[in-house]
């Protein structure tokens, strides 16, 4: 397949199309990720800017709805969240 | 086909027991159904006919001594080739690891041959359960088996079409946004995705950490019931897989739900549904009403953020379990899933340790928001039948991930949530193609939902239809 993919967005929906140089940041970071992804070379890196600006939307979305989740959640607290959830009342399965 | 393939799991578990027939003649079935499928729809990404054989006659053996017998006893089934048993090769849908033979058995294969079940072979998957869509650069796509000229979906696209054709009684599928969910609606059968640590992984290729679950697929919610009681529980191999007990799913198959509140969203899931899906889900909703449940509607919050969380989530996930494939593998390693996967390696830390931290309150609210006015959420699995292998073929990159983000918008939500749910069928299209819903409940009511299932196909006759 020779096709050229474009990058996948979080919401794998957007088409971006801006240009801009990367800065420097963001060309250290591309070389990093290039030692584990050698194909980084054909990716546009302006959409490695807007792929972070989206995920930093995403996740201050996420952090809003989690009712001001301000990232104090420790991620393993999942699991014990879904238990206690099962061991609440209407629980049909305890 | 002979009866005896259309008869469903537990029914051929109980005949096996009595003595009305036989593993062995029920193996040789299955695999003589095996290879008349296989060249039409390419479920099988392997068939181990002597070992399935020679196991069925020592089940068979087993019997006749009077040895104690599980609940899979003698039952041939087949499992999404990710599932390692020391020794068996995996492949994981990819010629990447063609030639992977696994150190470790997982804990569910254990569990199922403690159960007595047969295995009968290695399952298409889509490469790596990365796609829901089902397609497979290695080893060729796996056919819709209603229509062959249509996708199954995926990525355990195997699982359900070889269910659906009668191939094997039952099968092990694995669920990260969708994976046992679509292709189970797209092929009129049954899937269950488990809650997030129901079910151990250990064994299993992941797709995915935090959001990988591993999952029955049959032809009845009470098929899916007997196969979730063997494989689920704790796991000292697994830290995420629950210590909570695990119930007797069977007993609370009573046909029973009057009372039952039943949600049904108002909002964001129904978007993107067509007309006939619609009618064949509202006429799924009267025969639950029919059978006493009573219906509520909710708006379902932040449902597109969960899409896009649990997508986030997975990108990078996989980015990072799959780097050292991608720089080994080369051109081999498929171009569509690195390209998937290479955006998760741009996600900065934070951000991605910033998903995980907001899923613990976002399911506490979402759990208080629909399951506090209602004990089970009833919505599409996907909006529409499965499209033909033309319909998918894209024309630019562009076209690819839309398509993919309609494929899982119903079900990945509930991935992200770690929330158990189940496809069920409910219906055919004018073009004679599975209609099916999908329940959702809350935490590890696994039982609830499959009580809602088994009570509607009582009452429906969808599943006993075959292609």
């Amino acid at each position: 397949m020779s096709r050229h993919w474009a990058i996948a967005l979080p919401s794998e929906s957007i088409d971006p199309t801006h240009a801009a140089s990367p800065r420097k940041g963001e060309a250290d970071l591309e070389a990093l990720t290039a030692t584990a992804w050698p194909q980084v070379g054909r990716v546009n890196p302006q959409r490695m800017v807007e792929l972070t600006a989206e995920v930093r939307t995403i996740i201050q979305a996420a952090r809003r709805a989690a009712q001001g989740n301000a990232f104090d959640d420790e991620p393993s607290r999942f699991a014990a969240v879904l238990r206690s959830l099962a061991e609440s009342p209407g629980s049909e399965d305890r | 086909m002979t009866e005896l393939l259309n008869i469903d799991l537990c029914e051929a578990a109980r005949r096996i027991r009595t003595g009305e027939t036989s593993s062995e003649a029920l193996t040789r079935l299955a695999l003589a159904r095996a290879r008349a499928v296989q060249p039409l729809v390419n479920c099988f990404i392997s068939i181990d006919e002597k070992q399935a054989m020679d196991d069925a006659r020592a089940a068979d053996a087993a019997l006749a001594r009077g040895e104690p017998l599980g609940a899979l006893h003698g039952v041939p089934l087949a499992h999404k080739d990710m599932i390692y048993r020391a020794g068996h090769i995996t492949t994981g849908g990819s010629t990447l690891l063609a030639q992977h033979r696994p150190r470790i058995t997982a804990t569910v294969a254990q569990r199922l041959q403690e159960a007595g079940a047969i295995w009968l072979g290695g399952l298409h998957m889509a490469e790596f359960a990365a796609n829901p869509i089902g397609q497979n650069a290695s080893y060729g796509d796996c056919r819709n088996a209603w229509d062959h000229h249509r996708i199954s979906g995926g990525s355990s696209s195997g699982s359900a079409v070889a269910v659906a054709l009668r191939a094997c009684y039952g099968s092990l599928g694995s669920d990260t946004g969708g994976s046992i969910r679509l292709p189970a609606a797209l092929n009129g059968i049954v899937g269950l995705r488990p809650t997030y640590g129901r079910v151990s992984r250990y064994g299993i290729l992941p797709r995915t950490w935090s959001l990988d679950t591993i999952g029955p697929m049959a032809r009845t919610a009470r098929d899916c019931a007997r196969l979730l009681g063997v494989i689920a529980g704790a796991d000292p191999r697994d830290c995420t897989a629950s210590t909570l007990p695990v119930p007797d799913y069977e007993s609370q198959l009573t046909g029973e739900i009057a009372g039952l509140r039943v949600a049904v969203p108002v909002n964001y899931f129904y978007d993107d549904t067509t007309p006939e899906m619609r009618a064949g889900l509202a006429h799924s909703l009267d025969s639950l009403i029919d059978l006493g449940a009573r219906v509520v509607e909710v708006t379902v919050l932040n449902a597109d953020l969960l899409y896009q969380l649990g997508n986030l989530i997975s990108q990078v996930e996989a980015a990072a379990i799959h780097a050292n494939l991608v720089k080994e593998g080369g051109d081999a390693y498929p171009l569509v899933l690195k390209t998937r996967m290479q955006s998760g390696a741009y996600v900065p830390a934070v951000d991605y340790i910033g998903a995980l931290s907001a899923r613990a309150r976002l399911v506490e609210a979402f759990t208080a928001e629909v399951f506090g006015c209602a004990d089970v959420l009833h919505l599409p699995v996907i909006g529409r039948t499965a499209p033909s292998f033309d319909e998918i073929v894209p024309s630019s990159s562009s076209d690819v991930f839309p398509l993919l983000a309609r494929t899982a918008r119903c079900t990945r939500p509930f991935s992200t949530l770690g929330m158990p749910a189940l496809a069920v069928p409910a219906g055919f299209t004018s073009q004679g193609l599975p209609i099916a819903f999908q329940l959702v409940g809350r935490p590890f009511a696994e039982g609830t939902l499959l009580q809602v299932a088994d009570a509607y196909q009582r009452v429906s006759d969808w599943h006993l239809r075959s292609p």
